[in-house]
């Protein structure tokens, strides 16, 4: 097992190297000159000169790669050309409404949808079953701006129950915190819960029929003891993988949320960086979110390799 | 006082596609304390839903129990829910049972220990130190070292022998009245058989548990029923004292059976002989002898009749057939109109080798991780030399993970060679470049093991059958095409008209043939037969190897024919090889292999092999190796058998034998010779 | 060759199951209502793309400031938007784009990454290691985040969506078709085909592809549901398309105009939502028709 997590930690440092290449260079494929973008209307020579040294544009791309990641690591993701503002203190101010509701309807989608799924592979064929089928398929095709706009419109405008837009920090005030985070994260994790919940029923189904759930049967185990002990164990290692693969779903949709509900996350900085041509701070975001992505990732995987015996004694 | 487990009229059904199939259709039978019973029949007999309806185990939906009793203790298990206490303290308490698939039956998140102790805990009560004191005990019962350790142990860390063992270790150990092990031992190997039927056999006689034992393998039913059941159809044909039905059966099925089979002690030159026709369809049958279509004793009073019932024909032995098989003793006894095929001596065999392999090895490296490093070798098969003559056939056994199937595939080319010479008619295709291996793809051709996956699903058979003849250009045009597509088929005892059909209409042995068909297509010399009749049923084998028979006679062909099945390889081989752990341990003509085996690999193997004849297993003499075979990544130093053989002396331990020529034409790997 | 003839009489011709590989998928597929009802819905869709300027009742671009958001009336059956635009006829035209960049996307995806997906489950070793190892790391990053990366790259418009779903979806493909290729290329029947000395081209074509592609022609059902959400989502953000009615743009429109009429925002989304929802109903279905293995594991 440590050989196991050594391993992928050094995979996941790896991966996060690559993903910083990609990142540079994606941003060089700009077909503008950052330095243009930056200064406005008919700059003369000079002033762009002048610019381009500034941002050390002048320097072989090779040269500049590893100077920004030497930057990088040391937590300088370089200054944004837009607000002249320290791109790293600009994502850690957002960072926090993006981390919490992205974390809360993470574990909201995988607890319902692990749940539901379970259900319905119990009480396979009932109406039940039928109900959690309907809505994940619902769930899955949804676009969930649609759903977020639905709801607003339901929860706040018509019933008026819970605030329109916006966010608030839970240290500031908790209660007004959780009832304005309370739809965002159903609506972000509503995909992400529909897809567990497909996945665990039929993961569910599966092992039901193993050989190893009829030897447990034969030796006269409680129904119970047979589906909980016996086949969700086996289930989970499968749906684990999933999770996995749930949270880009989640990490990406947490812009389109941001922007429904109006809060000011790293995805909305993303979002107006893009417009704004800002490539150091698109370049920031995008570090920030490989990274995430990749931790994520590691987490995942070892989890899965202390659920699974046939990896956790190799 | 009663039966310990009675079963009256049994019936279950099963809902597949819109389709009833009537898997058990009534059936009867009781088993007594203390007493070994035998269920035989074919695949999809029923004998195995037999068991598992009695205890409610089949899966429902689709299956349904339709109606009948099965009467523990007198108590109706059928009248009890599923779920009830009383049913679950039976099954599981009173009533053990042990499964086909050891590397499935156990469930790989849990360890051994855990999966013994909850059942112990749960029917004799026992707290938890108490209940590991018991898993303790039953696993060293059950013959595997370290039992202290292992108990901590997950199913993937032991070995498909060790897994049945835990199984049955599981299943003892809350002491059952009657203990069902169905299709326990098929999966494995023929030594590793033997050794766990002889240790199920002696506990179960020490403790009094009654056993059912189900199988399809005659032999083993032969060496330990008291009593047998035998299946066809969902029904049980006849039933009776072991003895009396291997001496004297009463239903041409079992008469069947029994001709079809090869024998280790059958006159070398007897043809088999074969069940016609396929198994029933279980679909809506028919109200008539399920057997009538394929019985060679049939009258007219069996086409007008119902289906018969089972009735007494004396001792207690039991049939379902209107006939009087004992009026027509000697022709069910096969002693009327015996074939037999040519002899090894009548069929030209040259004295040139077509085959000649020299000093084979064939190395597979073992990679982990991200980058694929090379951490191991297998020597799947290490130094590996024989030759085959121009129209001999060449038998190669050995147990699973012995390298016979390496040396197959190898001479193919399928996998690469790490060294070593093979010689196909004085040309060495060991290094041939593959563009370069036109010519012998055209002169050798292979039979494969499972006749469902070597037929691409999407070609017709005709296109299956055709494609060597388009490969190589050896027909001018579409019309010659057809015609020897046809001739192929109808050669292989197939309908010409069936070309235009896919694979998956047709059975196991009806694909098989086509596979034949394609083998034979480039008119080859060599056919390489890699346990090509191993996945067939034992009436559809017979089929096969005729077929495999005749068609040497009439094409000359030389075979490599690879099996595990030893008595299938004495049947049809000349000469035969035996394997072990990648090497060649005894290589002589048949007769002196079978009847004078020198190494003590294969003479435990050979006493492994089970005769399907009750007085004839009486009397046999048993060698049961210990062990179980290594891994090929760590073969033992010395000899490679030194840690399992009886007559193991210390210089084993050191010297690795080559294999000499110990007469003429009989070569032995061993020391002690 | 020997000629032997045995006597006709004694020819095998019994066919165990007698099926039609086409009757029996037909059957399945059809078998479950659902998929007539979605697959009427992919129809209504296409018909609405092809026949979009015979079927809108008004010019969707022309506006008329003086019917700004007007409540479902007669004459523009669900009202009108804030720029007094019909609604009715821009969702009819937002189908065009939601199918051309659906179909160019996937197509596209698909073709390129059966491609990859062949190669590196053909040629294993090296290619397939870098080939994998990079379908893993773009299967874990976002598609949001990729699309916006390529935004800032490319500006706003259909080809930055596109060339998004491109990278995004190629992996899919590879993946699906590697694990296919493996599967087969282990089968004994390409192992047949080798021993009886077919050329590699020939196991390919004739063995090989025949055997990978059913789980394909699933995947790219399911992926211009994907496709097309994408595409929305997109839009919405409004990095997507410009110029052309596109639902998910219109939906963000709407959005400021909650109050006055929530048909702007309700209307083109869930027309999202039943389009999507079909194709990944219809796709769910064509897996159970195709692949008996998987039959029943989803229902």
């Amino acid at each position: 097992m440590t050989q196991y997590i050594v391993q992928r930690v050094i995979q996941t440092l790896v991966v996060i190297l690559i993903l910083s290449v990609i990142c540079f260079f994606l941003m060089h494929l700009l077909p503008g000159d950052p330095a243009l973008s930056l200064l406005g209307e008919e700059p003369t020579q000079e002033e762009i000169e002048r610019v381009r040294a500034e941002l050390g544009l002048d320097r072989p791309v090779i040269v500049q790669y590893f100077s920004w990641l030497a930057d990088a690591v040391r937590g300088d993701l370089g200054t944004s050309i837009k607000y002249r503002e320290d791109v790293t203190s600009l994502i850690l101010h957002r960072l926090t409404p993006t981390l919490h509701i992205g974390v809360v309807s993470f574990v909201i989608s995988v607890v319902l949808g692990v749940a539901a799924g379970v259900i319905a592979s119990i009480r396979r064929g009932g109406w039940l079953d039928s109900l959690i089928t309907i809505s994940a398929n619902l769930g899955m095709a949804v676009p969930n701006f649609w759903l977020g706009i639905l709801g607003i419109y339901f929860f706040s405008l018509y019933l008026g129950w819970l605030p329109v837009q916006g966010y608030v920090s839970p240290a500031e005030d908790f209660w007004e915190s959780t009832k304005r985070i309370i739809m965002p994260c159903l609506v972000l994790g509503c995909s992400s819960m529909a897809g567990l919940a497909r996945q665990t029923r039929s993961s569910m189904l599966e092992v039901i029929r193993q050989d190893y759930i009829r030897t447990a049967k034969a030796k006269g185990l409680k129904r119970k003891v047979v589906l909980y002990k016996h086949a969700l164990k086996n289930a989970v290692i499968p749906v684990i993988t999933l999770c996995g693969l749930m949270l880009p779903n989640i990490i990406g949709g947490s812009v389109i949320i941001e922007q429904v509900y109006n809060i000011n996350g790293i995805g909305r900085l993303m979002l107006t960086a893009v417009f704004d041509r800002d490539i150091i701070v698109v370049q920031g975001c995008l570090i920030m979110i490989s990274i995430t992505v990749a931790l994520a990732n590691l987490l995942v995987d070892i989890s899965y390799g202390y659920f699974n015996p046939r990896i956790r004694y190799r | 006082m009663g039966h310990l487990l009675e079963v009256k009229n049994l019936k279950t059904e099963f809902k597949t596609d819109g389709h009833i199939v009537q898997a058990v259709d009534g059936v009867s039978y009781y088993v007594d304390e203390g007493e070994i019973v035998c269920f035989v029949g074919e695949s999809g007999s029923g004998k195995s839903v037999t068991q598992m309806s009695g205890l409610q185990l089949i899966p429902t939906p689709p299956g349904r129990i339709v109606s009948g009793e099965v009467l523990y203790k007198g108590i109706d298990l059928l009248k009890l829910k599923p779920e009830s206490e009383e049913l679950r303290a039976i099954r599981g308490g009173e009533i053990g049972f042990i499964f086909q698939e050891p590397m499935t039956s156990l469930n790989p998140v849990l360890t051994i220990g855990e999966q013994i102790m909850e059942a112990v805990m749960l029917h004799l009560k026992l707290n938890r130190q108490q209940a590991r004191q018991r898993a303790i005990e039953m696993i060293k019962k059950v013959g595997i070292p370290d039992a202290e350790v292992r108990i901590n142990d997950y199913p993937h860390q032991f070995s498909g022998g060790m897994r049945q063992r835990i199984m049955i270790a599981m299943a003892l150990s809350v002491e059952p009245k009657l203990l069902i092990a169905d299709e326990a031992t098929t999966a494995l190997d023929v030594t590793t058989q033997a050794q766990i039927l002889e240790m199920l056999r002696d506990i179960v006689k020490s403790t009094r548990t009654a056993l059912i034992i189900v199988t399809h393998n005659l032999g083993v039913v032969a060496r330990y029923a008291e009593r047998i059941y035998v299946m066809y159809a969902g029904t049980v044909v006849e039933s009776g004292k072991a003895e009396d039905v291997f001496k004297r059966p009463r239903h041409p099925y079992t008469v069947g059976l029994l001709n079809a089979i090869p024998r280790l002690d059958d006159p070398k030159e007897r043809k088999l002989v074969p069940i016609k026709g396929l198994p029933p369809n279980l679909m809506n049958k028919p109200d008539q002898c399920p057997f009538l279509p394929r019985c060679t004793f049939s009258t007219e009073k069996c086409h007008q009749l119902p289906a018969p019932e089972l009735r007494d024909v004396g001792n207690g032995q039991r049939s379902a057939c209107y006939v009087d098989i004992e009026a027509n003793r000697e022709k069910a006894n096969g002693q009327i109109e015996v074939e037999y095929k040519t002899s090894a001596e009548e069929r030209k065999i040259k004295e040139d080798p077509i085959l000649k392999v020299n000093q084979l090895k064939v190395y597979f490296p073992v990679t982990r991780g991200w980058l694929q490093r090379q951490i191991a070798e297998i020597k799947a098969v290490d130094n590996v030399s024989f030759q085959l003559r121009e129209g001999e056939t060449l038998g190669l056994v050995g147990e699973s993970g012995c390298g016979k199937t390496t040396v197959a595939r190898s001479i193919l080319r399928l996998y690469d060679i790490t060294e070593g010479d093979i010689y196909f008619r004085g040309q060495n295709i060991a290094k041939l470049p593959k563009r370069k291996l036109g010519n012998l793809r055209r002169n050798m051709s292979m039979i494969f093991q499972d006749p469902f996956s070597s037929l691409n699903p999407r070609q017709r058979v005709g296109d299956i059958v055709g494609e060597p003849l388009i490969v190589h250009k050896l027909v001018n045009n579409r019309k010659e095409y057809e015609e020897k597509v046809d001739h192929l088929l109808e050669m292989v005892g197939l309908d010409p008209h069936l070309k235009h059909r896919v694979p998956h209409e047709f059975s196991g042995g009806q694909r098989q043939r086509i596979g034949i068909a394609r083998a034979l297509a480039s008119d080859p010399s060599l056919i390489v037969c890699d346990e090509a009749i191993s996945a067939l049923d034992v009436s559809i084998q017979a089929q096969i190897i005729n077929l495999l028979e005749d068609l040497r006679e009439q094409l000359n062909l030389s075979y490599l024919f690879i099996a595990h099945d030893l008595s299938v390889v004495r049947h049809i081989s000349d000469r035969v090889a035996v394997m072990y752990l990648g090497r060649i341990v005894e290589m002589a003509d048949w007769k002196t292999l079978y009847e004078n085996p020198k190494h003590p690999y294969t003479q435990a193997l050979l006493s492994a092999v089970p005769i399907p004849d009750p007085e004839i297993e009486k009397k046999r003499e048993r060698i049961i190796v210990k062990g179980e075979v290594p891994s090929p990544l760590n073969r033992p130093k010395g000899c490679s058998f030194h840690n399992r053989c009886p007559m193991a002396t210390k210089a084993c331990y050191e010297i690795d034998p080559d294999l000499k020529e110990v007469e003429p034409g009989h070569s032995v790997a061993c020391l002690n010779l | 060759m020997n000629t032997i003839t045995s006597p006709k009489a004694q020819l095998d011709r019994t066919v165990v199951v007698q099926r039609n590989e086409f009757k029996r998928f037909l059957a399945v597929f059809l078998g479950r209502k659902v998929v007539i009802f979605f697959g009427l819905i992919i129809l209504g869709m296409l018909v609405m793309a092809i026949f979009a300027p015979w079927l809108a009742p008004h010019d969707p671009y022309k506006t008329d400031l003086s019917k700004t958001l007007q409540p479902p009336s007669k004459e523009h059956l669900l009202g009108t938007d804030s720029l007094g635009r019909d609604l009715l006829s821009r969702i009819i035209y937002g189908s065009r784009i939601s199918l051309k960049v659906g179909l160019i996307s996937v197509s596209g995806a698909a073709f390129i990454g059966v491609l990859l997906g062949l190669i590196a489950g053909y040629m294993g070793r090296i290619v397939d290691t870098i080939i994998s190892r990079i379908t893993d790391a773009v299967i874990a990053f976002p598609g949001i985040i990729l699309a916006l990366a390529i935004g800032a790259v490319l500006g706003e418009g259909m080809w930055t969506v596109i060339v998004a779903l491109w990278i995004g979806l190629v992996p899919t493909y590879v993946r699906v078709m590697r694990g296919q290729v493996l599967a087969v290329k282990e089968s004994e029947y390409i192992n047949a085909a080798i021993v009886i000395g077919a050329s590699q081209a020939r196991i390919m074509m004739k063995h090989l592809l025949p055997n990978c592609i059913s789980p394909i022609i699933v995947l790219f059902t399911m992926n211009l549901g994907v496709a097309i959400l994408a595409e929305a989502s997109l839009s919405y953000l409004g990095i997507g398309v410009t110029g052309e009615p596109s639902w998910g743009a219109m939906v963000n429109m709407g959005q400021s105009y909650l109050v006055q009429n929530p048909m702007l925002s309700f209307a083109p989304g869930a027309c999202v939502l039943l389009v999507v929802l079909a194709f990944n109903m219809v796709g769910d279905a064509l897996r159970d028709a195709l692949d008996p293995r998987l039959r029943g594991s989803s229902r």
